[in-house]
């Protein structure tokens, strides 16, 4: 009937709706239902199991969608728009580059890596004092670190770049 | 004897709450103070008055000693509570206080002192015989001494602040080279968070427990203890999940431990409500680690198994009056839990989240306790804690406990931040928190690991949830579509069409 295709970070997720109360996911088969509750709720139900969602959508293809406390960002495409080459959104990327940000205002205390140097998922970038604590600001995927734009002792914005990743797998 | 009448709750978010409702339960009236950003909190709401407290926003508001006491005398109060964290163990604070002829709901300034002085609390603890943990029972100022004194107590070791916990100011050390960068940070995080750089040496223990004793204590000599409280699952030294009993202890460590913390709420000569915190190691030796001079965010899980009400019992010993029971009166029934609910990520090393609580919807049913300083509308920032819930679940035994919370977390809806209910799910579905076999390491140890599995597993369902959302939205935007083409129909239809076309498509998705 129809394909969808949801990212979420570097998985996407094929769903093949047969009906429209059946798809195809993995190789899985789910019998499905979907009823809006209230604002932003719905009870989705796969193959018989009831599932709470909380949708806080921000963008025409992007949402966030909350699973048991969990939020995901799920970037979703229908199988025309990914066939003409639909946009990605909510993710800067250029050339598989990727901006890493202050998740909110505070001041560097430590810069532990330097232009060239290769990250792993996980490994320290920055520190960053905020709430009277030290933050370590981390990889979330792996790349080269190019980019620098702060060194020990900035204040940042929240959102301000701090460096970016040349991603390994644009 | 002088009975209270008014108080002043020096406090916010979930526990300035708490003490609203004891006071209002005792027929006393709250007032409330307030940063600028705090002027719609609940605390505010269901305070009886409030008073905006000058300043910037955030915590800086609630640390002004001068302002608050002068609120005080301006309000009327007869008495203050400072609930936990900001000036609770300020001994300034409490001393200006009750210079002002005002009560404090708390310890003499004297006990403050001692006991907020983590190298003199030391130095008194050891004069009873109670272990202490190896280390130096002054601070330390040169990096030669620190190195003197971290071969003597031998590495690993842990640099801590003399002025204050929970975390802050801490560093481990593992060998001399790691010393000189430790000691800075260290430095400069107990002087941001405590107004004091001072800070000593004490052994690291690997992965103990942590288990602490509820004391109570009464300015007529009466001093008890309400069993203890196991805190073992913490992060960073900031503590998540809670229970009482503790999983770790037999009836004979019990009953040392809990003499233990007797013995030190007298060697201080303790009043009013306290906790007594120990370190617990692989060989079943405990050792004193600090006290609290305050109560303590965990104390629901006392209050469930023991029926007492710890802020009333605070009200009460600071009005003059004895302890409501005696140590034999004291019972404890039953098992309880608390997940302290954050605004932090679990998925992404507990960062801050911020953001508006789009969705509050509580957990309830039998044997569950919440106790939230926040609602839907709330802003979430980085400028206070990041605690904006409690949950507690009480049960007959530690079984049913743990499914208990287990249920009311999958029940429990906070949209429009992350938080570390996810993380309280594992936590209460892992085998080894199940057969209590866990200690501090957990945290960093279990879940790090497990962290991206779970992920993938509910990636799935996210996914499909989102493709779902997709073709809802797509066949709402094609009925709207079908009906704006048609003919525009006038007078009460065409409204009553605007309003149900809003309902469908929901303005938060547009």
């Amino acid at each position: 009937m129809a394909k969808y295709f949801a990212t979420i970070g570097t998985d996407t997720h094929e769903i093949d709706w047969r009906t429209s109360d059946e798809l195809t996911v993995g190789g899985n088969r789910y019998s499905i239902s979907f009823e809006p509750i209230a604002d932003g709720v719905f009870m989705l139900k796969l193959n018989a199991r009831n599932y709470r969602v909380l949708v806080e959508a921000i963008g025409q293809e992007t949402m966030i969608v909350r699973v048991l406390g969990r939020s995901f960002t799920v970037h979703v495409q229908d199988e025309l728009v990914r066939r003409i080459g639909g946009e990605s959104l909510g993710v800067s990327s250029t050339l598989g580059r990727k901006d890493v940000r202050a998740p909110m205002p505070g001041l560097v205390v430590g810069v532990r890596v330097r232009e060239g140097d290769q990250v792993q998922p996980g490994s320290t970038l920055v520190i960053l004092e905020a709430m009277k604590m030290e933050n370590e600001i981390r990889a979330v995927e792996a790349g080269t670190v190019t980019n620098v734009r702060v060194k020990k002792g900035a204040a940042v914005d929240k959102g301000d770049v701090l460096l970016s990743l040349q991603l390994r797998n644009p | 004897m002088k009975r209270i009448r008014r108080i002043l709750v020096a406090n916010r978010g979930e526990i300035a709450v708490r003490i609203v409702r004891a006071c209002r339960e005792m027929g006393i009236e709250a007032v409330a103070v307030h940063s600028r950003d705090d002027v719609r909190s609940p605390h505010v709401q269901i305070a009886h008055e409030s008073y905006p407290l000058g300043g910037a926003p955030g915590s800086v508001s609630y640390l002004d000693i001068d302002e608050i006491v002068s609120l005080a005398r301006h309000s009327r109060c007869d008495a203050v509570h400072p609930g936990y964290g900001f000036l609770a163990e300020n001994a300034d604070f409490a001393e200006a206080v009750e210079r002002s002829g005002i009560v404090f709901v708390g310890p003499p300034v004297k006990v403050l002192r001692d006991m907020g002085d983590k190298t003199r609390a030391r130095r008194m603890v050891r004069e009873t015989g109670v272990p202490v943990i190896a280390g130096v029972d002054h601070a330390v100022d040169m990096v030669s001494d620190f190195r003197k004194a971290a071969r003597k107590v031998g590495f690993p070791v842990l640099i801590k602040a003399a002025a204050g916990g929970g975390g802050k100011g801490m560093r481990i050390v593992r060998s001399e080279d790691e010393l000189p960068e430790a000691i800075t940070g260290a430095r400069s995080e107990a002087s941001s968070a405590f107004g004091d750089g001072r800070i000593y040496v004490e052994k690291y223990l690997e992965s103990p427990c942590h288990i602490e004793v509820q004391v109570l204590a009464d300015s007529h000599g009466n001093v008890i203890h309400l069993g203890e409280r196991e805190c073992s699952i913490q992060r960073r030294h900031q503590k998540i999940i809670e229970e009482t009993p503790s999983v770790h202890l037999s009836p004979p460590l019990r009953k040392s431990i809990t003499e233990a913390a007797l013995a030190v709420a007298n060697k201080c000569r303790y009043v009013n409500a306290g906790t007594v915190e120990f370190l617990y190691d692989r060989k079943s030796e405990f050792y004193f680690l600090e006290m609290n001079t305050r109560l303590q965010v965990e104390h629901p899980v006392t209050e469930a198994v023991t029926g007492i009400d710890l802020v009333k019992e605070q009200i009460r010993i600071a009005e003059g009056e004895r302890l409501s029971v005696t140590q034999e009166q004291v019972q404890s029934r039953g098992h309880a839990i608390e997940c302290r609910i954050y605004a932090e990520d679990p998925f992404n090393s507990f960062f801050p989240s911020t953001g508006t609580i789009t969705r509050y919807r509580s957990a309830l049913g039998p044997g569950i306790r919440e106790d939230c300083g926040v609602e839907e509308g709330t802003e979430i920032t980085i400028h206070y804690d990041p605690l904006l819930a409690k949950l507690i679940a009480l049960s007959a035994s530690r079984e049913d406990a743990i499914a208990r919370m287990r249920r009311a977390l999958e029940e429990i809806q906070v949209g429009g931040i992350e938080t570390t209910i996810p993380f309280c799910i594992y936590v209460m579905g892992h085998p080894d928190f199940r057969g209590g076999k866990y200690d501090t390491s957990f945290v960093e140890s279990k879940f790090a690991v497990d962290a991206k599995r779970l992920g993938r597993e509910m990636s799935v369902v996210a996914g499909i949830a989102a493709s779902c959302v997709a073709r809802w939205r797509k066949s709402r935007r094609a009925v709207n579509r079908g009906r704006a083409g048609g003919r525009a129909p006038k007078g009460p239809s065409a409204r009553s069409d605007w309003r149900s076309r809003r309902m469908e498509t929901g303005d938060w998705l547009e």
